[in-house]
This record gives C-alpha cells, sequence and structure tokens, in this order.
C-alpha cells in the first residue's frame, strides 16, 4: 500500500478524483481527505516492483496534468 | 546535494531527484511548466513540506538512471524553471498589449466591413498639429526647394548687389 498526499493547492481535486476513477482498474485505491489534501491509499493489483512502481508514477503524472489541463489555479 | 543554485535545493535518492524551491520566487505556473515538460519522461509528483517551500520529485521512467542522468536532469529542471517563470512574468507585463494584438487580430478576421460599417467611417483628412513634423516626408523635410513664384523673382533680383552672381 502506498499512500500519495495531494495538496489541494497544488492538485485540483476534481483532477484526483478523475484520478482514482482512471487508475481503478489496475489499482485498489482508497481516498480520504483533510484540510489541505486529498490522500489516495493505492494498492496495485500487479506485484512486480517495476508494474508497481509504473503504476504509482504514472498515476502521479495522470493528477498532474489534468490538474494543469483545468487551467491556473492562481 | 547537487551543484544547484542557491534557489533550488536538490537531492539525488535512489532512482529520484528532488527539487525543493521558494514558491514566492517560482509561481506555482511556473513549476507547472516546467513539470509538464518532464511528463513524458519522468514521474512528477509536487508537494508542500511547508508554506514557504515546494517539493518537485522526478523519478525517471527507465528503472535504475545513472547518477549522471540524475544530475542533468536536476540542470535540466532548473533551466527550464527559469525559461517558464521568466515567459510568465513577460507575459504578466505585457498582458494588454498581448490583448490589444489579439483583439486586433481577432476582428480583422471577421471579415470585411459591412456597408454600415464604411458609411459610418470617418474618411474627413483633417489637419492634425504636427510640431515635430513626424507626418512630413523626407522630400517635405530636406529635399530642394520648390521654385519661386514669379512675381517674387525680379524683386529678389533686385535686392542682390550688382554683379553678384551674373555669369560675364
Amino acid at each position: 500500500m502506498i499512500e500519495l498526499r495531494f495538496h489541494r493547492d497544488l492538485y485540483s481535486a476534481k483532477a484526483v478524483e478523475e484520478t482514482a476513477e482512471a487508475f481503478a482498474a489496475v489499482a485498489s485505491i482508497e481516498r480520504s481527505e483533510d484540510e489541505s489534501a486529498i490522500t489516495l491509499a493505492v494498492e496495485p493489483r500487479y506485484t512486480k516492483p517495476a508494474q508497481v512502481r509504473r503504476i504509482i508514477g504514472e498515476l502521479q503524472n495522470y493528477a498532474l496534468a489534468k490538474t494543469i489541463d483545468e487551467g491556473p489555479r492562481r | 546535494m547537487t551543484d544547484t543554485p542557491e534557489n533550488v535545493k536538490a537531492e539525488l535518492s535512489r532512482g529520484a531527484v528532488n527539487l525543493e524551491v521558494d514558491p514566492s520566487i517560482y509561481p506555482l505556473g511556473a513549476i507547472y511548466g516546467a513539470a509538464y515538460i518532464f511528463i513524458d519522461r519522468c514521474y512528477v509528483f509536487l508537494y508542500r513540506p511547508s508554506e514557504t517551500s515546494l517539493r518537485i520529485t522526478l523519478q525517471t521512467k527507465e528503472p535504475e538512471p545513472a547518477e549522471e542522468t540524475l544530475r542533468a536532469l536536476v540542470g535540466e529542471f532548473s533551466n527550464e524553471l527559469l525559461s517558464c517563470a521568466w515567459r510568465r512574468q513577460i507575459t504578466e507585463e505585457n498582458r494588454e498589449l498581448i490583448q490589444a494584438v489579439t483583439s486586433k487580430a481577432l476582428s480583422g478576421a471577421m471579415g470585411s466591413p459591412s456597408l454600415d460599417d464604411l458609411a459610418d467611417f470617418d474618411f474627413s483628412d483633417d489637419e492634425f498639429e504636427d510640431p515635430l513634423g513626424i507626418a512630413q516626408s523626407w522630400e517635405e523635410k530636406h529635399g530642394r526647394k520648390t521654385p519661386k513664384e514669379p512675381a517674387e523673382a525680379p524683386a529678389e533680383a533686385a535686392a542682390t548687389p550688382e554683379g553678384e552672381g551674373a555669369d560675364s
């Protein structure tokens, strides 16, 4: 289980939601949140280290790209 | 730590680079811009360890990168960050000009003016004040003087002393 903490002032909540949905097929994802961040607890459905590394990395990129595509935050 | 500018702290760890920057120097828009460029070759993650700093983690997509690759990544990212911050500042400073040029271009692309537009257009060629002679052509300003009116010529000739200007 890997926990990724997405700070609200860096990532859009909508982008993180969409990311969790998009990666549901390759990982089991539990979402929790607090005032400053949304946390995704990611458990990849694949076990090889290279696969896990790739799923986590692509998930990070997806959330960032979605956030940037949404437009300026400040 | 690697040799980077003082306002960018970099740390190499297993297959990844952590860069810590001051968001008051590099705005979030510039950080997004630089991060987006690296998305095709790295896994990028942003984190805020404190209010006054922002951490960017770059992890190469290739599993075990050489240390030189990571060092190069730090340098390239720092350059890109500076470039994005600078471009952003130029855009901010010239926002009004960019908007004016864009709206002019868009209005030009709307097609030729209608007959009503032409009817409303002010075709008058009124004189305007030009104390510095900016609207004058080069010929008007520096060219050969126009010949004087014939009525003025004899009076001028009489004023010149005798023999002066005569050929013989």
